[in-house]
Protein backbone atom coordinates (compact mmCIF):
# COMPACT_ATOMS: atom_id res chain seq x y z
CA UNK A 1 0.00 0.00 0.00
CA UNK A 2 2.85 2.69 0.85
CA UNK A 3 5.16 0.01 -0.91
CA UNK A 4 5.83 3.30 -3.38
CA UNK A 5 6.71 5.69 -1.65
CA UNK A 6 9.94 7.07 -1.52
CA UNK A 7 11.31 9.47 1.67
CA UNK A 8 12.23 12.93 0.88
CA UNK A 9 13.53 13.48 -2.49
CA UNK A 10 16.83 12.50 -2.48
CA UNK A 11 18.10 10.87 -5.86
CA UNK A 12 21.65 9.61 -5.58
CA UNK A 13 23.53 10.48 -8.80
CA UNK A 14 27.35 11.14 -9.08
CA UNK A 15 27.56 14.81 -10.31
CA UNK A 16 29.36 18.07 -9.21
CA UNK A 17 26.16 19.25 -7.40
CA UNK A 18 26.04 15.57 -5.52
CA UNK A 19 29.77 16.19 -4.30
CA UNK A 20 29.14 19.78 -2.76
CA UNK A 21 29.64 20.32 1.30
CA UNK A 22 25.88 20.87 1.69
CA UNK A 23 26.55 24.11 3.62
CA UNK A 24 27.86 25.35 0.30
CA UNK A 25 24.61 24.85 -1.31
CA UNK A 26 22.22 25.95 1.42
CA UNK A 27 24.34 29.41 1.55
CA UNK A 28 24.48 29.37 -2.10
CA UNK A 29 20.62 28.90 -2.35
CA UNK A 30 19.37 31.22 0.32
CA UNK A 31 21.68 33.76 -1.14
CA UNK A 32 19.99 33.35 -4.47
CA UNK A 33 16.24 33.20 -3.04
CA UNK A 34 16.98 36.79 -1.86
CA UNK A 35 18.22 37.93 -5.22
CA UNK A 36 15.23 36.50 -6.94
CA UNK A 37 13.47 39.13 -6.00
CA UNK A 38 14.97 42.03 -7.78
CA UNK A 39 15.16 40.09 -10.56
CA UNK A 40 12.57 42.42 -12.36
CA UNK A 41 13.43 42.79 -15.93
CA UNK A 42 14.61 41.02 -19.51
CA UNK A 43 18.20 40.81 -18.38
CA UNK A 44 18.17 39.23 -14.84
CA UNK A 45 15.51 36.90 -15.38
CA UNK A 46 17.26 35.39 -18.10
CA UNK A 47 20.31 35.41 -15.84
CA UNK A 48 18.40 33.77 -13.08
CA UNK A 49 16.51 30.73 -15.61
CA UNK A 50 19.98 30.61 -17.40
CA UNK A 51 21.89 29.90 -13.94
CA UNK A 52 18.61 27.61 -13.13
CA UNK A 53 18.62 25.34 -16.17
CA UNK A 54 22.56 25.00 -15.92
CA UNK A 55 21.91 24.04 -12.09
CA UNK A 56 19.38 21.09 -13.69
CA UNK A 57 21.63 19.68 -16.10
CA UNK A 58 24.72 19.10 -14.46
CA UNK A 59 22.62 17.78 -11.13
CA UNK A 60 22.06 14.72 -13.63
CA UNK A 61 18.64 14.46 -11.75
CA UNK A 62 15.96 12.73 -14.40
CA UNK A 63 13.83 15.58 -15.46
CA UNK A 64 10.71 13.38 -14.34
CA UNK A 65 11.96 14.51 -10.88
CA UNK A 66 12.51 17.97 -11.33
CA UNK A 67 8.84 18.10 -12.90
CA UNK A 68 7.95 16.83 -10.05
CA UNK A 69 9.08 18.93 -7.54
CA UNK A 70 7.17 21.62 -9.77
CA UNK A 71 4.03 20.40 -10.14
CA UNK A 72 2.49 21.34 -7.22
CA UNK A 73 3.09 24.85 -7.87
CA UNK A 74 1.86 25.34 -11.42
CA UNK A 75 -1.73 26.10 -10.82
CA UNK A 76 -0.53 29.19 -8.61
CA UNK A 77 2.31 30.13 -11.27
CA UNK A 78 -0.54 30.23 -13.70
CA UNK A 79 -2.93 31.99 -11.26
CA UNK A 80 -0.42 34.43 -10.55
CA UNK A 81 0.05 34.95 -14.37
CA UNK A 82 -2.96 35.35 -15.55
CA UNK A 83 -4.40 37.67 -12.69
CA UNK A 84 -1.16 39.93 -13.10
CA UNK A 85 -2.14 40.29 -16.88
CA UNK A 86 -5.42 41.08 -16.41
CA UNK A 87 -5.18 43.43 -13.49
CA UNK A 88 -1.91 45.33 -14.04
CA UNK A 89 -2.74 48.69 -15.44
CA UNK A 90 0.55 50.25 -16.66
CA UNK A 91 1.92 50.57 -20.20
CA UNK A 92 0.35 50.80 -23.59
CA UNK A 93 -2.53 48.49 -23.97
CA UNK A 94 -2.31 45.60 -26.12
CA UNK A 95 -5.80 44.13 -26.30
CA UNK A 96 -9.15 44.68 -25.35
CA UNK A 97 -11.86 41.90 -24.71
CA UNK A 98 -14.99 43.70 -23.74
CA UNK A 99 -14.53 45.03 -20.41
CA UNK A 100 -11.12 43.35 -19.44
CA UNK A 101 -8.04 45.72 -21.25
CA UNK A 102 -4.67 44.03 -21.43
CA UNK A 103 -1.52 46.25 -21.03
CA UNK A 104 1.74 45.41 -22.03
CA UNK A 105 3.05 46.08 -18.23
CA UNK A 106 0.89 43.63 -16.94
CA UNK A 107 1.93 40.69 -19.26
CA UNK A 108 5.57 41.52 -18.45
CA UNK A 109 5.20 41.83 -14.62
CA UNK A 110 3.45 38.38 -14.67
CA UNK A 111 5.96 36.63 -16.59
CA UNK A 112 8.23 37.98 -14.41
CA UNK A 113 6.68 36.79 -11.49
CA UNK A 114 6.11 33.31 -12.80
CA UNK A 115 9.82 32.83 -13.52
CA UNK A 116 10.53 33.94 -9.84
CA UNK A 117 8.40 31.63 -8.49
CA UNK A 118 9.44 28.68 -10.63
CA UNK A 119 13.33 29.31 -9.86
CA UNK A 120 12.33 29.73 -6.35
CA UNK A 121 11.18 25.98 -6.35
CA UNK A 122 13.70 24.86 -8.90
CA UNK A 123 16.37 26.07 -6.78
CA UNK A 124 15.22 24.63 -3.62
CA UNK A 125 14.72 21.22 -4.75
CA UNK A 126 17.44 20.99 -6.31
CA UNK A 127 19.17 21.08 -2.68
CA UNK A 128 16.75 18.21 -1.66
CA UNK A 129 17.23 16.29 -4.48
CA UNK A 130 21.03 16.00 -4.96
CA UNK A 131 21.29 16.41 -0.90
CA UNK A 132 21.17 13.17 1.37
CA UNK A 133 18.71 13.99 4.33
CA UNK A 134 21.30 13.43 6.96
CA UNK A 135 23.73 15.37 4.95
CA UNK A 136 20.82 18.20 4.92
CA UNK A 137 20.67 18.09 8.84
CA UNK A 138 24.40 17.88 9.06
CA UNK A 139 24.46 21.53 7.05
CA UNK A 140 21.60 23.03 8.67
CA UNK A 141 23.45 22.26 12.40
CA UNK A 142 26.81 23.55 11.04
CA UNK A 143 25.22 26.82 9.65
CA UNK A 144 23.13 27.46 12.67
CA UNK A 145 25.72 26.52 14.95
CA UNK A 146 26.79 30.60 15.39
CA UNK A 147 23.12 30.96 16.30
CA UNK A 148 23.66 28.90 19.52
CA UNK A 149 25.00 32.49 21.46
CA UNK A 150 21.48 34.05 21.06
CA UNK A 151 19.62 31.02 22.05
CA UNK A 152 19.15 28.68 19.18
CA UNK A 153 19.26 24.98 20.09
CA UNK A 154 20.69 23.93 16.39
CA UNK A 155 21.95 20.66 17.44
CA UNK A 156 18.61 19.49 19.49
CA UNK A 157 16.78 21.00 16.34
CA UNK A 158 19.22 19.19 13.93
CA UNK A 159 18.75 15.87 16.39
CA UNK A 160 14.50 16.37 15.66
CA UNK A 161 15.29 16.61 12.12
CA UNK A 162 16.91 13.34 11.61
CA UNK A 163 14.76 11.40 14.21
CA UNK A 164 11.73 12.71 12.50
CA UNK A 165 13.35 11.07 8.76
CA UNK A 166 14.35 8.45 10.54
CA UNK A 167 11.01 7.45 11.72
CA UNK A 168 9.13 8.00 8.82
CA UNK A 169 9.24 4.27 7.47
CA UNK A 170 8.50 3.06 10.65
CA UNK A 171 5.50 5.15 10.93
CA UNK A 172 4.37 4.26 7.45
CA UNK A 173 4.90 0.88 8.34
CA UNK A 174 2.48 1.10 11.44
CA UNK A 175 -0.10 2.46 9.42
CA UNK A 176 -0.17 0.22 7.26
CA UNK A 177 -0.46 -2.49 9.64
CA UNK A 178 -3.51 -0.73 11.51
CA UNK A 179 -5.29 0.03 8.67
CA UNK A 180 -5.10 -3.45 7.44
CA UNK A 181 -6.41 -4.74 10.79
CA UNK A 182 -9.09 -2.70 11.05
CA UNK A 183 -9.95 -3.60 7.53
CA UNK A 184 -10.23 -6.95 8.56
CA UNK A 185 -12.67 -5.80 11.11
CA UNK A 186 -14.84 -4.46 8.54
CA UNK A 187 -13.98 -1.09 8.68
CA UNK A 188 -14.41 0.93 4.83
CA UNK A 189 -11.67 3.53 4.48
CA UNK A 190 -12.37 3.84 0.42
CA UNK A 191 -16.39 4.37 -0.03
CA UNK A 192 -19.01 6.18 1.53
CA UNK A 193 -20.10 9.77 2.28
CA UNK A 194 -17.07 11.65 3.45
CA UNK A 195 -18.27 12.09 7.30
CA UNK A 196 -18.59 8.27 7.39
CA UNK A 197 -15.19 8.36 5.75
CA UNK A 198 -13.75 10.66 8.26
CA UNK A 199 -15.36 8.88 11.42
CA UNK A 200 -13.58 5.85 10.33
CA UNK A 201 -10.39 7.06 10.28
CA UNK A 202 -11.02 7.38 14.12
CA UNK A 203 -9.69 3.11 14.62
CA UNK A 204 -6.47 4.14 12.95
CA UNK A 205 -5.52 7.43 14.41
CA UNK A 206 -5.79 6.27 17.61
CA UNK A 207 -3.81 3.49 17.76
CA UNK A 208 -1.05 5.28 15.84
CA UNK A 209 -0.78 8.12 18.29
CA UNK A 210 -0.71 5.82 20.92
CA UNK A 211 1.98 3.93 19.61
CA UNK A 212 3.82 6.79 18.10
CA UNK A 213 3.81 8.31 21.65
CA UNK A 214 5.51 4.94 23.56
CA UNK A 215 7.78 4.84 20.59
CA UNK A 216 9.19 8.47 21.32
CA UNK A 217 9.35 7.37 25.21
CA UNK A 218 11.42 4.15 24.23
CA UNK A 219 13.69 6.14 22.35
CA UNK A 220 14.48 8.77 24.72
CA UNK A 221 14.90 6.49 27.33
CA UNK A 222 17.32 4.33 24.87
CA UNK A 223 19.33 7.32 24.04
CA UNK A 224 19.80 7.91 27.51
CA UNK A 225 20.42 4.66 28.55
CA UNK A 226 23.16 4.94 26.04
CA UNK A 227 24.33 8.31 28.00
CA UNK A 228 23.38 11.20 25.14
CA UNK A 229 23.58 14.31 26.94
CA UNK A 230 22.78 17.06 23.84
CA UNK A 231 25.19 18.08 21.68
CA UNK A 232 27.60 19.52 24.56
CA UNK A 233 31.07 18.33 23.33
CA UNK A 234 29.76 15.61 20.63
CA UNK A 235 31.95 14.44 17.91
CA UNK A 236 30.46 13.51 14.32
CA UNK A 237 31.44 10.25 12.57
CA UNK A 238 30.94 11.62 9.23
CA UNK A 239 32.36 15.52 9.16
CA UNK A 240 31.74 17.65 6.48
CA UNK A 241 34.51 19.13 4.41
CA UNK A 242 34.56 22.44 2.46
CA UNK A 243 36.70 22.27 -0.26
CA UNK A 244 37.93 24.94 -3.46
CA UNK A 245 34.69 23.65 -5.06
CA UNK A 246 32.11 25.00 -2.42
CA UNK A 247 34.23 28.65 -2.08
CA UNK A 248 33.69 28.62 -5.74
CA UNK A 249 30.22 28.03 -5.88
CA UNK A 250 29.54 30.13 -3.32
CA UNK A 251 31.72 33.06 -5.13
CA UNK A 252 29.46 32.63 -8.08
CA UNK A 253 26.44 32.58 -6.47
CA UNK A 254 27.64 35.75 -5.20
CA UNK A 255 28.60 37.11 -8.63
CA UNK A 256 25.04 36.61 -10.00
CA UNK A 257 23.47 37.90 -7.13
CA UNK A 258 25.66 41.19 -7.52
CA UNK A 259 24.60 41.08 -11.25
CA UNK A 260 20.73 40.76 -10.74
CA UNK A 261 21.23 43.54 -8.69
CA UNK A 262 23.43 45.92 -10.33
CA UNK A 263 20.56 45.12 -13.44
CA UNK A 264 18.14 46.26 -11.43
CA UNK A 265 15.39 48.93 -12.94
CA UNK A 266 15.97 52.23 -11.24
CA UNK B 1 -14.84 -23.03 4.10
CA UNK B 2 -12.21 -24.84 1.64
CA UNK B 3 -9.59 -22.63 0.91
CA UNK B 4 -7.69 -23.65 -2.41
CA UNK B 5 -4.60 -21.12 -4.14
CA UNK B 6 -4.26 -21.72 -7.67
CA UNK B 7 -0.63 -20.41 -8.61
CA UNK B 8 -1.01 -17.57 -6.56
CA UNK B 9 2.37 -14.84 -6.86
CA UNK B 10 2.35 -11.79 -5.38
CA UNK B 11 4.90 -8.87 -6.25
CA UNK B 12 5.27 -5.72 -4.38
CA UNK B 13 6.39 -2.33 -5.84
CA UNK B 14 5.39 -3.71 -9.21
CA UNK B 15 6.94 -1.19 -11.92
CA UNK B 16 9.67 -0.06 -10.05
CA UNK B 17 13.56 -0.80 -9.65
CA UNK B 18 12.29 -2.01 -6.23
CA UNK B 19 9.73 -5.05 -7.48
CA UNK B 20 9.92 -8.11 -5.64
CA UNK B 21 8.38 -11.53 -5.75
CA UNK B 22 6.89 -12.30 -2.42
CA UNK B 23 4.85 -15.04 -3.31
CA UNK B 24 6.34 -17.66 -6.16
CA UNK B 25 3.43 -19.12 -7.41
CA UNK B 26 1.71 -20.83 -4.59
CA UNK B 27 -0.77 -24.08 -4.64
CA UNK B 28 -2.40 -24.76 -2.14
CA UNK B 29 -5.71 -26.08 -0.47
CA UNK B 30 -6.70 -26.23 3.03
CA UNK B 31 -10.03 -28.06 3.72
CA UNK B 32 -12.92 -27.10 5.50
CA UNK B 33 -12.56 -27.51 9.19
CA UNK B 34 -8.99 -28.19 10.01
CA UNK B 35 -6.59 -26.71 11.73
CA UNK B 36 -3.73 -26.20 9.70
CA UNK B 37 -0.26 -24.52 10.69
CA UNK B 38 2.32 -22.56 8.67
CA UNK B 39 5.86 -22.61 9.39
CA UNK B 40 8.68 -20.80 7.79
CA UNK B 41 11.71 -18.43 8.95
CA UNK B 42 11.15 -14.59 9.04
CA UNK B 43 10.37 -13.39 4.83
CA UNK B 44 9.29 -16.65 3.55
CA UNK B 45 5.88 -15.16 2.80
CA UNK B 46 3.94 -16.72 5.47
CA UNK B 47 2.21 -13.13 6.15
CA UNK B 48 2.22 -12.34 2.82
CA UNK B 49 0.07 -15.54 1.93
CA UNK B 50 -2.10 -15.71 4.88
CA UNK B 51 -3.35 -11.79 3.65
CA UNK B 52 -4.51 -12.98 0.28
CA UNK B 53 -6.89 -14.73 2.10
CA UNK B 54 -9.39 -12.00 3.53
CA UNK B 55 -8.21 -9.94 -0.14
CA UNK B 56 -6.32 -7.50 1.90
CA UNK B 57 -3.60 -8.49 -0.97
CA UNK B 58 -4.70 -8.95 -4.18
CA UNK B 59 -2.66 -11.57 -6.15
CA UNK B 60 -0.51 -10.53 -8.76
CA UNK B 61 -1.43 -13.92 -10.33
CA UNK B 62 -3.22 -16.82 -10.33
CA UNK B 63 -6.56 -17.05 -7.82
CA UNK B 64 -7.46 -18.12 -4.63
CA UNK B 65 -11.02 -19.80 -3.52
CA UNK B 66 -12.13 -18.97 -0.47
CA UNK B 67 -15.64 -21.04 -0.03
CA UNK B 68 -17.81 -19.48 -2.72
CA UNK B 69 -15.97 -16.38 -2.69
CA UNK B 70 -13.19 -15.89 -5.61
CA UNK B 71 -9.82 -13.45 -6.10
CA UNK B 72 -8.63 -13.72 -9.29
CA UNK B 73 -5.43 -11.54 -10.24
CA UNK B 74 -6.27 -8.04 -12.43
CA UNK B 75 -9.81 -8.40 -11.16
CA UNK B 76 -11.44 -5.14 -11.38
CA UNK B 77 -12.80 -3.67 -7.82
CA UNK B 78 -14.96 -5.89 -6.10
CA UNK B 79 -17.10 -5.86 -2.59
CA UNK B 80 -14.57 -7.75 -0.34
CA UNK B 81 -17.58 -7.20 2.51
CA UNK B 82 -18.74 -10.62 2.70
CA UNK B 83 -15.55 -12.58 2.73
CA UNK B 84 -14.12 -10.29 5.09
CA UNK B 85 -16.78 -11.44 7.46
CA UNK B 86 -16.33 -14.75 7.30
CA UNK B 87 -12.52 -14.77 7.25
CA UNK B 88 -11.40 -13.60 10.38
CA UNK B 89 -8.00 -12.44 10.56
CA UNK B 90 -5.49 -11.95 13.94
CA UNK B 91 -1.94 -9.87 13.02
CA UNK B 92 0.77 -9.69 14.85
CA UNK B 93 0.72 -8.23 18.15
CA UNK B 94 -3.03 -7.48 17.82
CA UNK B 95 -3.48 -5.94 21.04
CA UNK B 96 -2.19 -2.50 18.57
CA UNK B 97 -5.17 -2.16 16.97
CA UNK B 98 -7.48 -1.13 20.11
CA UNK B 99 -9.11 2.08 20.25
CA UNK B 100 -12.29 2.07 21.91
CA UNK B 101 -12.86 3.99 24.82
CA UNK B 102 -13.90 0.78 26.48
CA UNK B 103 -13.50 -3.08 26.33
CA UNK B 104 -17.06 -3.59 25.67
CA UNK B 105 -16.87 -0.84 22.79
CA UNK B 106 -13.66 -2.10 21.18
CA UNK B 107 -14.79 -5.92 21.32
CA UNK B 108 -18.43 -4.96 19.52
CA UNK B 109 -16.61 -2.57 16.87
CA UNK B 110 -16.34 -5.71 13.98
CA UNK B 111 -20.26 -7.36 14.56
CA UNK B 112 -21.20 -4.03 14.28
CA UNK B 113 -19.56 -2.54 10.99
CA UNK B 114 -21.02 -6.03 10.03
CA UNK B 115 -24.26 -4.88 10.83
CA UNK B 116 -25.09 -6.04 14.19
CA UNK B 117 -27.17 -4.13 16.48
CA UNK B 118 -25.60 -2.83 20.02
CA UNK B 119 -27.76 -5.45 21.89
CA UNK B 120 -27.03 -8.41 19.88
CA UNK B 121 -22.97 -7.15 19.68
CA UNK B 122 -23.08 -7.39 23.42
CA UNK B 123 -24.82 -10.73 24.22
CA UNK B 124 -21.91 -12.09 22.00
CA UNK B 125 -19.24 -10.18 23.92
CA UNK B 126 -20.84 -12.03 26.92
CA UNK B 127 -20.95 -14.98 25.60
CA UNK B 128 -16.95 -14.69 24.21
CA UNK B 129 -15.28 -13.59 27.68
CA UNK B 130 -15.17 -16.71 29.73
CA UNK B 131 -13.71 -18.52 26.09
CA UNK B 132 -10.99 -15.83 25.79
CA UNK B 133 -10.53 -16.12 29.48
CA UNK B 134 -11.82 -12.34 30.26
CA UNK B 135 -13.75 -11.78 33.44
CA UNK B 136 -17.48 -9.58 32.94
CA UNK B 137 -15.59 -6.57 34.86
CA UNK B 138 -13.08 -5.90 32.53
CA UNK B 139 -16.04 -4.79 30.32
CA UNK B 140 -16.59 -1.17 31.13
CA UNK B 141 -12.72 0.03 31.75
CA UNK B 142 -10.34 1.46 29.04
CA UNK B 143 -8.43 -1.14 26.88
CA UNK B 144 -4.86 0.69 27.77
CA UNK B 145 -5.36 0.17 31.41
CA UNK B 146 -4.97 -3.84 31.01
CA UNK B 147 -2.05 -5.66 30.83
CA UNK B 148 -0.18 -7.21 27.56
CA UNK B 149 -2.14 -10.30 28.15
CA UNK B 150 -5.24 -9.12 28.85
CA UNK B 151 -5.39 -6.37 25.72
CA UNK B 152 -4.34 -9.17 23.39
CA UNK B 153 -7.08 -11.58 24.58
CA UNK B 154 -9.80 -8.35 23.75
CA UNK B 155 -8.02 -7.66 20.30
CA UNK B 156 -8.83 -11.20 19.97
CA UNK B 157 -12.22 -11.38 21.25
CA UNK B 158 -12.56 -8.03 18.73
CA UNK B 159 -11.93 -10.56 15.72
CA UNK B 160 -13.84 -13.45 17.14
CA UNK B 161 -17.36 -11.53 17.99
CA UNK B 162 -17.48 -11.21 13.62
CA UNK B 163 -17.90 -15.20 14.17
CA UNK B 164 -15.74 -15.68 11.09
CA UNK B 165 -16.05 -19.20 9.07
CA UNK B 166 -12.37 -19.18 8.67
CA UNK B 167 -9.75 -18.18 11.47
CA UNK B 168 -6.12 -17.23 10.39
CA UNK B 169 -3.53 -16.53 12.84
CA UNK B 170 -0.56 -14.84 12.38
CA UNK B 171 2.03 -15.36 15.22
CA UNK B 172 -0.91 -15.14 18.44
CA UNK B 173 1.75 -15.99 20.99
CA UNK B 174 5.12 -13.54 19.93
CA UNK B 175 6.21 -11.92 23.07
CA UNK B 176 4.15 -14.24 25.12
CA UNK B 177 5.66 -15.93 28.39
CA UNK B 178 5.28 -20.10 27.77
CA UNK B 179 2.10 -19.62 30.14
CA UNK B 180 0.28 -16.96 28.05
CA UNK B 181 1.65 -18.59 24.95
CA UNK B 182 0.06 -22.12 26.31
CA UNK B 183 -2.95 -20.71 27.47
CA UNK B 184 -4.12 -19.01 24.04
CA UNK B 185 -3.23 -22.21 22.12
CA UNK B 186 -5.45 -23.72 24.27
CA UNK B 187 -7.92 -21.27 23.41
CA UNK B 188 -7.89 -21.22 19.49
CA UNK B 189 -8.18 -25.24 20.21
CA UNK B 190 -10.99 -25.17 22.04
CA UNK B 191 -12.96 -22.21 19.80
CA UNK B 192 -12.04 -24.78 16.52
CA UNK B 193 -13.21 -27.50 18.28
CA UNK B 194 -16.58 -25.70 19.73
CA UNK B 195 -17.23 -23.88 16.35
CA UNK B 196 -15.83 -25.91 13.54
CA UNK B 197 -13.91 -23.09 11.89
CA UNK B 198 -11.12 -23.93 9.81
CA UNK B 199 -8.08 -22.61 11.56
CA UNK B 200 -5.16 -21.29 9.85
CA UNK B 201 -2.08 -20.51 12.55
CA UNK B 202 1.26 -19.09 11.35
CA UNK B 203 4.11 -20.20 13.45
CA UNK B 204 7.84 -20.25 14.53
CA UNK B 205 7.16 -22.60 17.10
CA UNK B 206 7.37 -26.23 15.94
CA UNK B 207 5.95 -28.01 18.86
CA UNK B 208 2.56 -25.67 18.08
CA UNK B 209 2.29 -26.61 14.97
CA UNK B 210 3.09 -30.68 16.00
CA UNK B 211 0.40 -30.28 18.91
CA UNK B 212 -2.29 -28.44 17.65
CA UNK B 213 -2.39 -29.23 13.66
CA UNK B 214 -3.81 -31.40 11.54
CA UNK B 215 -2.09 -30.04 8.78
CA UNK B 216 1.26 -28.62 8.33
CA UNK B 217 2.51 -26.07 5.76
CA UNK B 218 6.19 -25.40 5.28
CA UNK B 219 6.91 -22.01 3.44
CA UNK B 220 10.46 -21.28 2.17
CA UNK B 221 11.62 -18.20 -0.46
CA UNK B 222 8.08 -16.96 -0.71
CA UNK B 223 6.73 -20.93 -1.78
CA UNK B 224 5.26 -23.94 -0.21
CA UNK B 225 7.86 -26.12 0.51
CA UNK B 226 6.34 -29.09 1.75
CA UNK B 227 2.71 -29.32 2.98
CA UNK B 228 1.20 -32.50 4.33
CA UNK B 229 0.74 -34.10 8.17
CA UNK B 230 3.26 -33.29 11.11
CA UNK B 231 4.39 -36.92 10.55
CA UNK B 232 5.23 -36.59 6.78
CA UNK B 233 7.06 -33.20 7.38
CA UNK B 234 8.93 -33.64 10.47
CA UNK B 235 10.72 -37.11 9.03
CA UNK B 236 12.62 -35.06 6.68
CA UNK B 237 14.40 -33.89 8.96
CA UNK B 238 17.51 -32.82 6.79
CA UNK B 239 15.49 -30.65 4.63
CA UNK B 240 14.03 -28.53 7.49
CA UNK B 241 17.48 -28.02 9.04
CA UNK B 242 18.62 -27.02 5.53
CA UNK B 243 16.08 -23.93 5.28
CA UNK B 244 16.67 -22.95 8.79
CA UNK B 245 13.59 -24.54 10.04
CA UNK B 246 14.01 -26.13 14.07
CA UNK B 247 12.57 -29.39 15.14
CA UNK B 248 10.07 -30.19 17.86
CA UNK B 249 11.59 -30.77 21.19
CA UNK B 250 11.06 -34.69 21.36
CA UNK B 251 11.71 -35.36 17.50
CA UNK B 252 14.76 -33.71 17.84
CA UNK B 253 15.87 -35.04 21.40
CA UNK B 254 15.23 -38.62 19.97
CA UNK B 255 17.24 -37.53 16.81
CA UNK B 256 20.26 -37.02 19.39
CA UNK B 257 19.56 -40.38 20.67
CA UNK B 258 19.43 -41.80 17.56
CA UNK B 259 23.05 -40.53 16.94
CA UNK B 260 24.56 -41.42 20.71
CA UNK B 261 23.47 -45.25 20.80
CA UNK B 262 23.92 -45.64 16.85
CA UNK B 263 20.66 -46.67 16.15
CA UNK B 264 19.33 -47.57 12.76
CA UNK B 265 15.58 -45.99 13.44
CA UNK B 266 13.66 -43.69 15.84
CA UNK B 267 10.27 -43.23 15.73
CA UNK B 268 8.89 -39.73 15.28
CA UNK B 269 6.92 -39.21 18.51
CA UNK B 270 5.53 -35.92 19.30
CA UNK B 271 4.39 -36.63 23.04
CA UNK B 272 6.92 -36.09 26.21
CA UNK B 273 5.17 -39.77 27.84
CA UNK B 274 5.90 -41.28 24.63
CA UNK B 275 9.37 -40.66 24.71
CA UNK B 276 9.98 -41.17 27.67
CA UNK B 277 8.36 -44.87 27.44
CA UNK B 278 10.57 -45.41 24.74
CA UNK B 279 14.17 -43.97 25.86
CA UNK B 280 13.38 -46.34 29.47
CA UNK B 281 12.32 -49.11 27.41
CA UNK B 282 15.66 -48.57 25.04
CA UNK B 283 17.77 -48.38 28.18
CA UNK B 284 15.99 -51.68 29.60
CA UNK B 285 16.65 -53.19 26.76
CA UNK B 286 20.22 -52.32 26.88
CA UNK B 287 20.98 -53.40 30.58
CA UNK B 288 19.06 -57.17 29.75
CA UNK B 289 21.57 -57.29 27.26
Amino acid sequence: MFQNVIIGQYVQADSFLHKLDPRSKLASVFLLLIVIFFADNWLSSLLLVGFTVMLMVISKVPILFLYRGLRPILWLVFFTLILHILLTKEGPVLLTLGPLAIHEGGVMNGLFIATRLLTLVMLTSLITLTTSPIDLTDGLESLFTPLKKVGLPAHELALMMSIALRFIPTFMQETEKILKAQMARGVDFSSGPISKRIKALLPLLVPLFISAFKRAEDLALAMEARGYRGGEGRTKLRVLTWGTRDTSVVIIALLIGVGIIWLRNG
Amino acid sequence: MDITFKGVEHRYMIGTPFEKAALHPVDLSIPSGSFTAIIGHTGSGKSTMIQHINGLLKPSAGEIKVGPYTIRANQKKQSLRDLRQKVGLVFQYPEHQLFEETVAKDICFGPMNYGLTEEAALKRVKELLPLVGLGEDLLESSPFQLSGGQMRRVAIAGVLAIRPSVLVLDEPTAGLDPEGRKQMLELFANYHKQFGTTTILVTHHMEDAAKYADQLVVMNDGGVEMSGSREEIFKQTERLLEIGLDLPDTVRFLQQIKEKFHLKEVPLLFETDEVIDYVSNLLRKKEAR
